[in-house]
């Protein structure tokens, strides 16, 4: 018998939030990443602002350090923090000289509030450990999870990317499907990062799945985005800017003509998925066909999963 | 109050205000009056005629208006036309004989007129001495300015001057605001604390001191923001004071065009060319209208311009051409009492009595469209395309060509203009006329970096970088320069994947060995990828873009094979630049009958029969930092010119102070106005104006905490919205005014499907509009070259030879078998013969040549040489790739130095000339005519054959190349780099001057025994003829000779271009002279000799276009 193919949560993630994008990178392997040039040569780094992977990747190694230690961070003057910060220096990460100190002080005062944060909000010992689990679906395929901190009942997402959690929320929707299904029903994902590009503020959300969804309806989707998953391998589903409500429905109203040309006018549309699938002079009827199956296709994964924001930074998997 | 011009009898005084507005006639008056002293001045030749305008184009506009009038003029005074109403002919008929042979003399001497942009003329400036610069964006200027605000930032942190959190992008304003004002003041507010006081002045003093450093190290190479400053410093040096005095002897008369669009600098350099008062003769002409003076945000001043023009004699042109009389009437009406800005007053002008007419029908000539209260900006874009159709299906206007017998004809869509303040609105309007069957084409609405064939390049840039990458190859196939679609799985077929990425290795080798425009002229004969990018409504667009990104790439890798990392990088670099910079702006597309969309700085000094402007009512409400910090000048009450100053308070918070604020969106606001006042005088027959009669939309938007955008916007009166209103009111009482509310017009589609069944016509005659002047280079001319002789009738040039160019198999070292076998019987004496091959060793090599200091080595000296030869070659090639033929080359080039040149030369080697009779890598730029006129490499070879004797080396070439196979067109503004200008002292106390090129080819074969009959006179003949060296020379021969008549435009000097002479470096050797049927040459040196007035036939026939 030949191995299952394997998804994600991460995949069925992009699935739900950009199927276009899921066509190309999973369908087609494009990665639609762009090979650009950010620094001047002859600078010297006095900050982040450019660096901003380089900012993350020290705030992560700075987090796993506390937790190794099960602390909520240190001050400045602890020899933890000391042996860490020259520690840090050494990478090659941080600015030059004096610049470094700055730098570091905000990473502190990220992971710290972070970390503070993290345990206020859930009252369960600080560190997780790392849960994986492979999910054997009934249509033939496999499902894998990797949680990073998974501690009962929550779990916690921790980023220090401002903008994870609007990339990712429908892959903790399906992480939360995919614990159900195998029998951990946990209330939710809760992720915290900071509130803008290198803030020190630190924001929470979550993600909650809907109470009706039980072990066998959570069974139930997931197999059914993996069907789905197979389908937009194979076929491109874009939005033109268009939202899920709209394409649900099988209709090519004005409005909705109006808003896909409006799309296409923008000076941005050559930097958009559309662009390198379409080109420059996609035909609204011809995308968007009467005949075509995308309505369904919409209507289904909008159906599977739907994520619904509420008051206070939650969002519910309907 | 200024008086009318008197075109026949107007004196050119000294500082003459000459006040044209829009559509009053400004160039014909500029042209009238310079053929006018051109035809009447014995002693003024066209050469001492200095004419200077704001952009490239503009000044490559009036030179072209300036040759076509006195062709023009020559002609009516030759074949008298009695309706001819020109004054300047009935002035010039009184003497006609002499003015006939006076204007010959001007035709004949016209690539000496300096007609340029003010960078130009500061180039002219900085060259005289010494100093190198270039007439375009430097990127290294920009990476400078960044590592300047870091060291400032550094330099802070390491004096703990207690400034924390000053942003490097701030300071990186900071810098360039600095660098392009010299009277720059940082200014901590008047009344500041004391604290903020010494923070300020520290700062002050680190700024100053950076930006001194900056330009102390530019000044042998400044950039284009430094030019104009450091010209003026040279031109007031008083060690050099035979510069300026060299400029004021040679310019006679001078004129600024666009003087509206200057700045203070500017002003300082011309005071100093031609400096006014007593004691002075030169005279110089002030042309502008600070009514258009909407260039603010590229650093022109229009109080500048008002400085210099307080107090001067003025006249003015006050009779409108362009427009019909209602359209003009309502113009007076909506501007009439209105500021443009302190001290810029409106004027009425009049029709002239031609235009006392309505030349459109069903329509009115002027119209107000409505939109009500516009809350969603994309709505803005339908409005226009209904505008758009509506009169493409109702109107009618008055054609004079028209074949009816009424004269009155439909409305076609090139007789439309849609004028955009913002390039996105713009592109919305254009891809909705695309969309319902109307076409569209763009201008200057944004830069081609953001555009749909810069991300094509970009795909296959990133897929030559790593040309086995699937990923990369597999976006390329779906990209739009392909036919494959990845939606139904063409892109991803293994046979259309394997074409593209055969292609793409082809091309990867082409980049690498022959650079960007080979590149692009093998992507564009790949038939797959021609009918790809030139299908469907944008196909002209695509087109367009391609030749503008080839122009642009090609001019940043110097035209020679590059890396795709370094073509990459200079995408990269392309993708960073302003947009409203000049070299990225959006070109006009070529297709002719379509409607033109573009931003109103675009269409300044165009004209249109039917004019709609779309987006001009708003308001500015915020302080536009996008590349400089805000500053202002204090009103001053006398001349005295108030420093710049720059807000202190915004480099430490980020926001301006409120004074700093109030008077940039006050200046911001007037230079608005002017934009309305440009976009409104644009029509000929017909004015849609879009506007609001709602409440100020920016007073809608702004929320109780804009206190300071609601006191600006109060504080100057009239608004751009509250002109908009008292343009409706005013119109109330002009005849031929309709207002419509944008709800009543009918949907565009309606009205297109009414007008489906029109009938077919014949594609139209291309609309004048403003076109760049095509950039070409040798390079691109060969290759086009290239292209027709893989053609049926390549026999005459297959009489000569193929051998192995330098540029054709760059790394490609599995072809040797192809050269000599191994152990010739004179291998050792030519030791360059056998290093490897290849672009980036001709590259290479070049580079050494030209670094060659000489001056200290005595002739003969061998020792010397080899060790000078030995620390250029490795500073150069230590670290490269031919690391392993270091002793080699050193040995070879040393050699090669050494080595009797022969012919034209005579014993003389390149040693013997020193570094004071050689100059290196001379760049130029050469106007060949224009698209209007015919100039190919055929008229170049009759022209040739005409000169040489029948035994001339060359006379074979000339008359290959002499047919009609060789119509290929050379026209266009060329760009070339020599080698080399050798300079040998002649009998009359002169200089002869040698063209001079160095060439890596291996020309040696399989069946050659001896390097020395592979490097002979036959060999390089064949070489030179295969690949059209001569051409080349003979093009860069005519810039050098027209560079020396720009020097002496009177022919006294006794300085001439000889010939020329192609260095194959691998074949010389020092001990084999030899004589043949040609006389003594040395092995790997052609030279030749040009006979007497080929160049002044040269550069006549490329500058005339028609005679």
């Amino acid at each position: 018998m030949s191995e299952k193919s394997r998804f994600s949560h991460h995949k069925l993630g992009l699935l739900c939030e950009s199927p276009l994008d899921f066509f190309l990178e999973e369908g087609l392997r494009i990665r639609r990443t762009f090979y650009g040039r950010d620094t001047h040569a002859g600078t010297l780094t006095v900050d982040f602002a450019d660096r901003y992977a380089d900012f993350r990747r020290l705030c992560e190694d700075y987090l796993e350090f506390c937790t190794k230690q099960h602390a909520h961070g240190f001050g400045s003057d602890q020899p933890e923090w000391i042996e860490w910060s020259n520690r840090a220096r050494l990478t090659g990460l941080l600015p030059v000289g004096k610049f470094a100190d700055t730098s570091l002080e905000t990473i502190r005062l990220v992971v710290n509030k972070t970390l503070v944060d993290v345990s206020q909000s859930t009252p369960v010992p600080l560190l997780g450990k790392k849960f994986r689990s492979d999910l054997d679906l009934s249509i033939g395929e496999k499902l894998e999870m990797e949680i990073e901190r998974f501690s009962s009942p929550v779990i916690k997402s921790i980023s220090f990317d401002h903008a994870h959690f609007s990339r990712n929320r429908f892959a903790f929707a399906v992480q939360l499907l995919h614990l159900s299904a195998i029998g951990i029903m946990l209330p939710e994902v809760a992720h915290f990062s900071p509130k803008a590009k290198l803030s020190t503020e630190i924001s929470r959300r979550s993600v909650v799945l809907e109470a009706a969804i039980d072990q066998k309806e959570a069974l139930r989707r997931l197999n059914e985005l993996v069907r789905l998953a197979r389908i937009a391998e194979k076929t491109p589903f874009p939005m033109f800017g268009l939202k899920k409500s709209q394409l649900r429905q099988q209709t090519s109203s004005s409005v909705l003509k109006e808003q896909f040309e409006s799309f296409i006018a923008d000076e941005g549309y050559v930097t958009t998925s559309e662009f390198s699938v379409y080109g420059m002079e996609p035909q609204f009827d011809s995308v968007f066909s009467s005949s075509g199956s995308w309505n369904v296709f919409w209507q289904e994964v909008d159906d599977l999963v739907s994520i619904s924001h509420k008051s206070k930074g939650r969002y519910v998997v309907s | 109050m200024s008086r009318s011009l008197s075109l026949s009898a107007q004196s050119l005084l000294s500082r003459l205000v000459l006040q044209a507005s829009a559509g009053t006639g400004k160039t014909y008056s500029i042209t009238g009056l310079v053929v006018r002293e051109l035809g009447t001045q014995q002693d003024l030749r066209i050469g001492e005629i200095l004419i200077t305008s704001f952009t490239r184009n503009s000044a490559a506009d009036l030179e072209k208006a300036i040759r076509e009038r006195l062709l023009d003029t020559l002609e009516l005074l030759r074949n008298p036309v009695a309706s001819s109403t020109d004054p300047i002919v009935a002035t010039l008929r009184f003497d006609q004989e002499k003015a006939i042979r006076l204007l010959e003399r001007a035709v004949q001497e016209f690539d000496t007129a300096s007609i340029s942009t003010i960078n130009q003329l500061a180039i002219r400036v900085l060259a005289m001495a010494g100093i190198s610069a270039k007439d375009e964006t430097d990127d290294r200027a920009e990476e400078v300015v960044h590592r300047a605000a870091n060291d400032l930032i550094v330099e802070f942190r390491r004096r703990d001057l207690g400034v924390p959190g000053i942003s490097e992008d701030r300071l990186c304003k900071m810098v360039r605001t600095f660098l392009a004002n010299p009277d720059a003041k940082l200014w901590p507010g008047d009344s500041p604390t004391r604290e903020t006081a010494r923070l300020c002045r520290q700062v002050s003093r680190e700024l100053v001191r950076t930006v001194n450093s900056i330009r102390a190290r530019n000044r042998f190479s400044p950039p284009l923001s430094d030019q104009i400053r450091l010209a003026c410093e040279i031109l007031s040096d008083p060690a050099q004071p035979w510069i300026a005095e060299d400029f004021r002897r040679r310019f006679k008369i001078g004129f600024v065009d666009e003087a509206q669009d200057t700045d203070d600098l500017q002003w300082a350099m011309f005071n100093r060319i031609i400096p006014d008062g007593t004691g002075h003769t030169g005279r110089l002409t002030i042309v502008g209208d600070p009514k258009q003076a909407i260039y603010g945000f590229r650093g022109a001043d229009v109080g500048a311009y008002l400085r210099a023009t307080r107090g001067k004699s003025s006249v003015s042109l006050g009779e409108n051409f362009r427009s019909d009389k209602p359209v003009v009437d309502a113009l007076n009406a909506m501007f009439e009492g209105s500021s443009l800005g302190a001290g810029i007053n409106y004027s009425k002008v009049t029709a002239a009595a031609v235009n006392h007419v309505t030349r459109v029908r069903h329509v009115a000539p002027v119209e107000l469209i409505d939109v009500g209260r516009m809350t969603n900006q994309d709505k803005l874009p339908r409005v226009v395309v209904a505008m758009v159709a509506r009169i493409l299906s109702t109107a009618e206007v008055w054609d004079e060509d028209c074949a009816s017998n009424d004269k009155w004809r439909k409305v076609r869509p090139s007789d439309i203009c849609v004028l955009t303040r913002t390039g996105a609105v713009g592109l919305g309007v254009q891809s909705r006329l695309a969309r319902i069957g109307i076409p569209a084409v763009v201008m200057g609405t944004h830069s081609v970096a953001r555009g749909e064939m810069f991300a094509h390049i970009r795909t296959l840039v990133e897929a030559l970088v790593a040309p086995r990458n699937q990923s990369r190859l597999l976006r390329l196939a779906g990209s739009g320069l392909f036919p494959y679609s990845l939606v139904d799985g063409s892109a991803t077929d293994e046979n259309n994947q394997q074409i593209v990425q055969e292609l793409l290795l082809q091309w990867g080798t082409v980049l690498r060995t022959r650079g960007v425009a080979a590149l692009f002229s093998s992507i564009i004969e790949t038939d797959l990828v021609l009918s790809t990018v030139a299908q469907g409504a944008y196909g002209e667009r695509r087109m367009t873009d391609l030749e503008h990104l080839v122009d642009e790439l090609y001019s940043m890798t110097n035209g020679r094979g590059v890396a795709p990392e370094e073509l990459h990088a200079c995408l990269m670099d392309l993708s960073n630049m302003d947009e409203l910079s000049e070299k990225v702006q959006l070109r006009a597309e070529n297709d002719s009958d379509a409607v033109r969309v573009m931003t109103i700085h675009a269409a300044k000094g165009l004209q249109f029969p039917f004019v709609v402007v779309a987006d001009l009512w708003k308001a500015e409400t915020t302080v536009r930092t996008s590349r400089s910090a805000p500053a202002f000048r204090r009103t001053a009450s006398g001349k005295r010119l108030q420093p710049l100053l720059v807000d202190f308070e915004w480099l430490l918070q980020g926001s301006p102070a409120n004074e700093t604020a109030l008077a940039i969106i006050g200046a911001q606001n007037d230079e608005r106005r002017r934009l309305l006042y440009v976009a409104l005088t644009r029509p000929q027959h017909h004015l849609s104006l879009v506007h609001t009669s709602d409440t100020p939309l920016y007073e809608d938007e702004l929320g109780p905490d804009d206190s300071r955008a609601r006191s600006s916007a109060s504080q100057f009166k009239p608004s751009i919205l509250n002109l908009t209103l008292n343009i409706d009111r005013a119109l109330q009482k002009v005849p031929g005014v309709a207002r419509i509310a944008a709800s009543q017009l009918p949907t565009p589609a309606q009205l297109v499907s009414a007008s489906a069944s029109a009938p077919l016509q014949v594609r139209l005659d291309p609309a004048e509009v403003l076109q760049n002047h095509r950039r070409l280079s040798f390079t691109g001319i060969s290759s086009r070259l290239a292209g027709w002789e893989e053609g049926d009738e390549r026999e005459q040039l297959d009489n000569f030879p193929e051998t192995v160019d330098e540029e054709d198999y760059s790394f490609a070292f599995d072809d040797k078998q192809s050269f000599a076998q191994e152990g010739l019987e004179d291998e050792e004496q030519f030791p360059l013969a056998r290093i490897p091959a290849g672009a980036a060793v001709g590259t290479a090599l070049h580079s050494v040549y030209e670094h060659l200091r000489l001056d200290s080595v005595q002739q003969g000296d061998h020792a010397a040489l080899t060790s000078e030869v030995a620390a250029v070659v490795n500073a150069f090639l230590g670290s490269s790739f031919l690391a392993g033929h270091i002793s080699t080359i050193v040995e070879g080039v040393a050699q090669s130095v050494r080595t009797p040149l022969g012919g034209i030369f005579g014993d003389k080697s390149l040693v013997s000339f020193g570094d004071s009779n050689r100059l290196n890598e001379l760049r130029f730029e050469m106007l060949i005519s224009d698209r209007q006129s015919k100039n190919t490499v055929s008229s170049i070879g009759r022209l040739l054959a005409q000169h040489l004797e029948d035994d001339d080396v060359l006379a074979d070439y000339a008359r290959a190349i002499s047919g009609t196979d060789f119509n290929v067109s050379v026209d266009g503004l060329l760009n070339g780099s020599l080698d080399a200008l050798l300079r040998v002292e002649n009998e009359h106390g002169g200089s002869n001057l040698i063209v001079v090129d160095y060439k890596s080819n291996r020309l040696d074969r399989e069946d050659d025994r001896r390097f020395a009959d592979a490097y002979s006179r036959e060999r390089m003949l064949a070489e030179m003829c295969h690949h059209h060296y001569p051409l080349q020379a003979l093009i860069y021969g005519t810039a050098v000779h027209r560079y020396l008549r720009w020097r002496n435009p009177t022919g006294s000097s006794m300085d001439r271009v000889v010939g020329f002479a192609y260095l194959f470096v691998r074949g010389m050797a020092p001990n084999l002279v030899e004589a043949d049927d040609w006389g003594n040459h040395s092995h790997g040196v052609f030279t030749w000799r040009a006979p007497e007035g080929l160049w002044d036939a040269l550069s006549t026939l490329l500058s005339r276009g028609r005679t």
